[in-house]
């Protein structure tokens, strides 16, 4: 799997058949801190009301059961794009075809051998290895068996509800495990749309594409 | 007892530079009339040897005192809009261990827990002016609404003495001249006072179990302690063991058996306590074992059989 990085030092990988570059984990607290840093319109009274709904838990002592709290949810989508803007080159929110067709390369696909190792080998010392070892390891331990797909990895399933566009408006895919938000949602059939454009759901968050 | 010989090192770090991050973020903006007098004051007060850098939080770039107080308000309006956020400044100065941080501020920092047990949040002192910077968390130190001389006593707080001590402790050398040996009731310690440098590596028997300690007394008068890490000592630190002569070693066998012995200097009976021989020209006496004289011993000696023979080593 092809990997690169983005400004965050978080890792990207190419989906030819969708013909895009997708990161390879819904953006995380400690990337969109990154962002917050800088001065913009987000003040410490929005990011606290953010964490309201999913408290921050270190990304250096996240457990299976808390992993949630290491990616930042109940986002707006315009709010999404404000980061995706700031990422630069192009980065911005998949369209619901595009987020289908990673979805299903990605589960077709087994990790393969060393590739892990090599995958993890690629990363320097940071916040995004420290991230994915741990998760490796938690998921491979919940999943009970030694073959992963990338869709496990990349917790498209299993992990966030994540905003995607269609026809100029937002909505969300995904199927978060039943531990964080009960449902049984199929994302490749189904689309979840918020009551309210405005309401922040906590288990609303967003990957980028370019 | 079994007395362990080791070797160890104590380090007493000096403050040499501080960093000062101040939050100018919407939390803590109401607080900045109190913060950036404070900061001043603090820094006026601080001896002219140590360096200061100042940082806004969430933004990595340092500033030195006179560019902020020459921009103060520019900066100010600059970096408002700025998340409390410590990783950025966190960051940078990761692997620079002489400096002490000081954060001053009002409100929850966001990502202080990502830097629990980290050296450099261990060199950090949150200063709240009305809200916790860290919340339920016990990252670092914290102090509420401290005086500016209270910040700088917590800062600047040189050590004025060290003493060594330990069950069973005893000395066999040391690296730092500083230091020297105290007995008192039958027990032995190393003490020094008034140095610029404290740190020192030591050679030392101590009883099985038992660690020794280090006591610093600081110039406000408060006593804190410190660990004396083992160190591993190259082969070429070691002191050599050199073999005592065939009727040095006799000597010796008697005095473990606590047996008197003919001296080899005045050729008379001395007690098996005796290690200096008085009877002879010199005022101050000679060692009982002349090998000791030969090598210019000084500071304590260790004995130790090997195989059937004694040796000695010692700090030449």
């Amino acid at each position: 799997m092809q990997l690169s990085f983005d400004k965050t030092c978080f890792p990207l990988i190419r989906i030819d058949k969708a013909k895009v570059q997708v990161q390879l984990l819904p953006v995380t607290k400690v990337q969109f801190e990154r962002f917050l840093a800088e001065p913009n319109e987000f003040d410490d009274g929005w990011y606290e009301a953010i964490l309201k709904l999913n408290p921050r838990v270190s990304y250096r002592q996240f457990t299976q059961d808390n992993r949630e709290g290491i990616f930042i949810t109940g986002i707006l989508p315009w709010e999404a794009l404000s980061f995706a803007r700031w990422m630069g080159n192009g980065f911005r929110l998949p369209t619901v075809r595009e987020w289908r067709m990673i979805y299903s390369v990605l589960k077709s696909r087994k990790i393969e051998g060393e590739e892990l190792r090599d995958l993890v080998s690629q990363f320097g010392e940071g916040q995004a290895k420290i991230i994915l070892e741990r998760l490796v390891e938690q998921i491979s331990h919940q999943a009970q068996r030694d073959e992963l797909s990338w869709l496990d990895l990349s917790l498209m399933h299993g992990g966030l509800v994540e905003w995607v566009e269609e026809d100029g408006r937002y909505v969300g895919l995904g199927a978060p495990r039943s531990e964080f938000y009960p449902n049984l949602w199929n994302p490749i059939t189904e689309v979840i749309k918020p009551v309210r454009g405005n309401e922040r759901l906590f288990f609303f968050g967003f990957r980028l594409v370019r | 007892m079994a007395l362990l010989e080791t070797t160890g090192r104590l380090e007493v770090t000096v403050l040499t530079k501080l960093i000062f991050v101040v939050d100018v973020s919407k939390s803590a903006g109401q607080r900045w009339a109190e913060i950036a007098p404070l900061k001043s004051q603090v820094l006026a007060s601080l001896p002219a040897g140590i360096r200061c850098s100042l940082y806004f939080l969430g933004n990595p770039s340092a500033y030195e005192p006179i560019q902020f107080a020459v921009r103060c308000a520019q900066r100010y309006n600059g970096n408002r809009k700025r998340a409390s956020l410590i990783t950025p400044i966190f960051e940078t100065l990761t692997g620079d261990e002489e400096i002490t941080i000081v954060i001053i501020s009002s409100g929850k920092i966001f990502d202080l827990d990502d830097w629990v047990d980290t050296s450099i949040v261990k060199r950090t002192l949150l200063v709240n002016m009305s809200e916790s910077l860290q919340g339920d968390s016990s990252a670092a130190e914290e102090v509420i609404r401290p005086t500016a001389q209270q910040i700088y006593q917590r800062l600047h707080d040189p050590v004025t003495a060290v003493e060594i001590f330990g069950v069973g402790f005893i000395p066999a050398w040391w690296d730092n001249s500083g230091y020297n040996l105290r007995i008192a009731n039958g027990k032995a310690s190393l003490k020094a006072e008034q140095l610029n440098d404290y740190s020192i590596t030591l050679r030392f028997l101590i009883e099985a179990g038992f660690s020794p300690q280090a006591r610093l007394t600081h110039a406000s008068g408060k006593e804190t302690s410190a660990t004396i890490h083992p160190v591993e000592v190259s082969v070429t630190q070691e002191p050599e063991c050199i073999p005592l002569i065939e009727k040095e070693q006799e000597i010796f066998r008697n005095a473990v058996n606590k047996a008197s012995f003919t001296c080899l200097h005045c050729q008379t009976e001395h007690s098996w306590d005796t290690l200096y021989c008085l009877l002879t020209a010199t005022i101050l006496g000679k060692f009982v074992y002349p090998s000791l004289s030969e090598q210019k011993v000084k500071w304590f000696v260790v004995f130790r059989q090997i195989g059937s023979s004694i040796y000695f080593k010692s700090r030449l």
